[in-house]
């Protein structure tokens, strides 16, 4: 894993991973706080190129206005793993998401890089 | 807050099969990437190219922070977040943690299935081991605070199968 391809490769369109979108197995967020990496779990809604995520209020710090990693990410072993990377500035979310009982802390992403792998769709790039 | 060598924690990571290692760039900027991991002795190994960026995050920065799911053992309501300091070594890792990444990642009676099931891809799986930038190296990472913290409600349901949350 985390081999940087140039002849072969593993990266795909995000759309190719749309039922990974609409059915996060997994969904962690990482930022920079005071000088630290951090991570969390987090409930994520992907649809019509907007990527939203949900954090509990009580374990999470301010994420607005900062630079965010989204990874939504599936399989354990080589050939099942997949996934999405979505860099970009996290804006808070007044309202909550339809459908959610959870009480969230929602954000939406302004993307500045995405990226999506699929290793079973590995290939000569 | 745990210790890393509570049996409790030991206990999740050997429940865990994918890491979600997070870096700091050496501009400040966060990094996440999934990757395989396994526990010997102490210490967690991850196997990376030494060019990768998250190795060269973690040449300028050795602190990262490690999130499990615990998914071997299917729905949890929590996961385990670990702090660490890590070290990029080059070349691979001992015999004794190639041999728990095989026996983890490729001789499990699934991922037999796994790998069967794709043996037409193996030639171009090699091919692209042999691109890793940098050369072979592993991360060795020694964790240094333990913390379980809820998993939101579409994770926690999903880990192990799809519950069709939407």
């Amino acid at each position: 894993m985390n081999v940087q391809a140039r002849g072969v490769t593993r990266d795909v369109d995000p759309s190719s991973l749309q039922d990974l979108l609409d059915h996060p197995p997994r969904a962690t967020i990482a930022f920079v706080d005071r000088e630290h990496v951090d991570v969390w779990p987090v409930r994520a809604r992907c649809g019509a190129d907007m990527y939203r995520f949900g954090v509990r209020p009580e374990v999470a710090a301010d994420l607005e206005n900062r630079e965010v990693v989204l990874v939504i990410d599936d399989g354990p072993y080589f050939f099942e793993l997949r996934g999405i990377s979505v860099r970009g500035l996290a804006k808070r979310i007044d309202r909550a998401e339809p459908g959610e009982t959870e009480v969230l802390a929602w954000y939406v992403i302004e993307p500045r890089r995405i990226l999506a792998w699929n290793y079973a769709a590995m290939r000569e790039g | 807050m745990a210790a890393p060598s509570d049996p409790e924690v030991r206990a999740f990571l050997r429940q865990s099969m994918v890491a979600l290692v997070a870096t700091r760039s050496a501009n400040e900027r966060p990094f996440i990437t999934p990757l395989w991991f396994v526990a010997d002795r102490g210490s967690l190994f991850i196997t990376t190219g030494t060019d990768s960026l998250t190795a060269r995050n973690v040449g300028r920065h050795p602190e990262m922070t490690m999130l499990f799911s615990g998914e071997r053992a299917g729905r949890s309501d929590r996961v385990l977040r670990l702090r660490c300091t890590a070290t990029v070594q080059r070349g691979l890792p001992p015999w004794r943690v190639l041999l728990r990444i095989a026996a983890k990642y490729y001789a499990s009676p699934r991922a037999l299935r796994v790998e069967l099931g794709n043996r037409d891809k193996w030639r171009i799986r090699q091919r692209y081991y042999q691109q890793v930038k940098g050369g072979p190296g592993h991360l060795r990472v020694v964790p240094t605070v333990a913390e379980f913290l809820p998993q939101p409600g579409n994770a926690r349901d999903r880990v192990g199968g799809r519950s069709g949350v939407r």
